[in-house]
């Protein structure tokens, strides 16, 4: 498996078919990132593409390639943001009338919502892995290698970042 | 199934919901298809592109638009007033769970604004967007001069301001005509933190003082919101809170520009986060931020040195921590006190009430006219000391029914609270306020931590009486 520097430097050779892999890699992290924001699943779709067409545009000005993945949360986090302006919750259907049109699917029950607003305040280098693991579905050994540290590290972060959504997850009000 | 594998279950539950669709890739790629990946060249010309883009006027009209939008929301809610049903602090909790900004202001006793802040809440009840005006001016003022500013506001070279846009904490940079970007998780100016804990301490430890007082020639209800450490006024119609401590609170959807980075003409970009394509930091910002870490580890070793006695060590790294955090001003009073250096003490309680009258004149700082006041006391300043006792006896006989009332009586006395090591329970606080309350007023009912309820009501009640007396009769 070919490390994210690895694919940055790949892609600004010239190889599309790298980004693709990059797409792969991170679609449903940026959902995630996305959904947080915006509330519902369907415009986080809007925002994840967005987010990857930007990225894209602007790979030449990433200094550390081996920092593409958080790098491109914060460009998920901007575009969501973005789409939620275009389309302020204002201006939408009343909560339950749109849950009927968009399908039960377009909003996160709470406890996903609490463990997604969990997520997001891990610690950067914790979140990462997480939505590498779990969010884009890799393994350990992978997660590794995609994110440039030793399956020890990993480990390490994701025993961390276990017990701290725990914690988050605890806290009055959650 | 341990608590591990649990959250792992979850997450992974978490993942299926989120979803994903077969056509994502090909969409992406679709799009990507149509344009070309940039060079470093481009991603800089986009900073300039920016930069151009809109020049300080701006901020300008901003700042005049916002002030419409106030204006016009007082006027609003002066013609909707009326007092209504019975209050009840879950109609609080329930309006504030519906907002989605929140514009904050301070004003100094001329009237003039000293504060000002923009504040986007997420959906989780999180800041998610804050954009923040003349932000701590006096503390970067003493940084830079040594001296608190006479005027924070009157020179401009001194008033930083700070945007975050979700992702990018900006600090303007007025004296080095910069702005400074770092990943918002870096440098974070927080003043929304955790709405759901806080809504979670006004249902449960809230009390609603009075109901449809006058303030400020309206009418509004006086609460007690703990987590908040201040009284609050609600609007009766829209059951939000109109302030908190010395500032005003609003509710209005900014401009859609007010949580933009914008360049003001002629300003470099420090660009600070991570993966940017931008050079290294300056020598100024490197050195500063050298000074900064500085000043903080010796705040916290001074605290921690205060916490446990040892008051040379304490006021010798105080001193070097001046800068990092106001209570380097107030702890660093405590340990000259506590080595009978009164004079040294009353001077960094003067530089704290000083600043804070400056910045938000409704703040009272208490627990620093209380402090105060015991310095007086050892120089034979009766009057001096009478008069910063007077003004701290409201909030002490408030504590004796409301104990979180003098959480920061607590917090002053003890810096180890400061860094979680140490949460005194609420009969603690209740019998340290009647150990001041002794000294402040030389009374003593006879309150016994260890006694029974009915004689600990009984001390309490007799304390009121005696206050009720005083206040009556002054």
């Amino acid at each position: 498996m070919k490390s994210d520097a690895e694919l940055v430097g790949a892609v600004l050779g010239g190889d599309k078919e790298a980004f693709a892999s990059l797409v792969r890699r991170y679609e449903r992290s940026v959902r995630a990132v996305a959904v947080q924001v915006v509330g519902d699943r369907h415009r986080a779709a809007d925002a994840a593409q967005d987010a990857f067409v930007k990225a894209y545009e602007n790979l030449g000005g990433l200094r550390r390639p081996d920092a593409f993945g958080m790098w491109l949360m914060k460009i998920a986090r901007r575009c969501a943001f973005d789409v939620r302006r275009q389309k302020p919750r204002e201006v939408r259907l009343d909560t339950e009338m749109a849950r009927v049109i968009e399908g039960p699917n377009g909003e996160l029950d709470g406890d996903k919502k609490a463990l997604l607003a969990a997520v997001m305040r891990l610690s950067k280098p914790e979140r990462q892995v997480v939505m590498l693991r779990y969010f884009s579905g890799h393994s350990v050994r992978d997660v590794a290698e995609a994110a440039g540290r030793n399956v020890g590290t990993v480990t390490k972060q994701l025993s961390r970042a276990h017990r701290r959504l725990r914690m988050i997850l605890k806290e009055p009000g959650q | 199934m341990s608590g591990e594998e649990q959250i792992g279950k979850k997450l992974e539950e978490l993942a299926q919901a989120i979803g994903g669709d077969q056509g994502f890739v090909e969409n992406v790629m679709s799009r990507v298809d149509k344009v070309a990946v940039s060079s470093n060249d481009k991603s800089e010309s986009r900073v300039v592109a920016l930069a151009r883009r809109l020049n300080m006027k701006g901020y300008r009209r901003l700042a005049a638009a916002a002030l419409l939008i106030v204006a016009v929301a007082l006027m609003m809610t002066f013609l909707n007033e009326s007092g209504g049903l019975a209050y009840a602090l879950e109609q609080t909790i329930e309006a504030m769970q519906n907002a989605r900004f929140l514009h904050v202001v301070s004003h100094d006793e001329a009237g003039r604004i000293t504060d000002e802040r923009w504040i986007e809440i997420g959906m989780d009840g999180r800041q998610v967007c804050y954009r923040q005006e003349h932000p701590m001016s006096w503390l970067l003022a003493f940084q830079q001069t040594g001296e608190v500013a006479p005027d924070p506001t009157g020179d401009l070279s001194m008033v930083p301001m700070v945007i975050e846009d979700g992702e990018t904490t900006a600090l303007y940079r007025y004296d080095k005509e910069a702005v400074v970007l770092y990943d918002r998780e870096d440098r974070q100016y927080q003043w929304v933190g955790d709405l759901g804990g806080a809504f979670e301490n006004l249902r449960q430890k809230g009390k609603i003082l009075e109901e449809n007082v006058d303030y400020e020639g309206r009418a509004a209800h006086k609460v007690w919101w703990p987590s908040m450490n201040g009284e609050c006024y609600i609007d009766p119609r829209t059951k939000l809170p109109i302030t908190l401590g010395g500032s005003r609170l609003s509710y209005e959807q900014p401009a859609p520009e007010t949580f933009d980075i914008v360049v003001p003409d002629g300003y470099v970009v420090l660009d600070q986060r991570d993966g940017s394509a931008a050079a290294d930091a300056p020598e100024w910002l490197v050195a500063e931020e050298n000074v900064q870490e500085q000043k903080t580890k010796s705040f916290r070793r001074g605290a921690n040195a205060l916490a446990t006695g040892n008051y040379a060590e304490a006021a010798r790294l105080l001193e070097q921590g001046i800068g990092a955090d106001s209570w380097a001003w107030f702890w660093l009073g405590r340990a000259y006190y506590e080595l009978g250096q009164y004079d040294l003490a009353i001077e960094n309680y003067n530089a704290l009430l000083d600043v804070v009258k400056k910045v938000a004149s409704g703040e009272v700082l208490e627990y620093c006219r209380y402090a105060r006041g015991l310095a007086y006391t050892q120089l034979g300043m009766t009057e001096a000391a009478k008069a910063d006792f007077d003004a701290c006896l409201p909030a002490m006989m408030r504590t004796l029914r409301i104990p979180s009332a003098g959480s920061m009586f607590e917090y002053a006395d003890n810096p180890l609270i400061r860094y979680g090591q140490y949460k005194p329970s609420e009969a603690e606080m209740v019998a340290n306020t009647i150990a001041r309350l002794r000294i402040v007023t030389g009374q003593d009912f006879g309150f016994d931590p260890n006694g029974t309820e009915e004689e600990k009501e009984a001390a309490i009640a007799a304390w009121e009486q005696w206050y009720q007396d005083l206040v009556g009769n002054p």
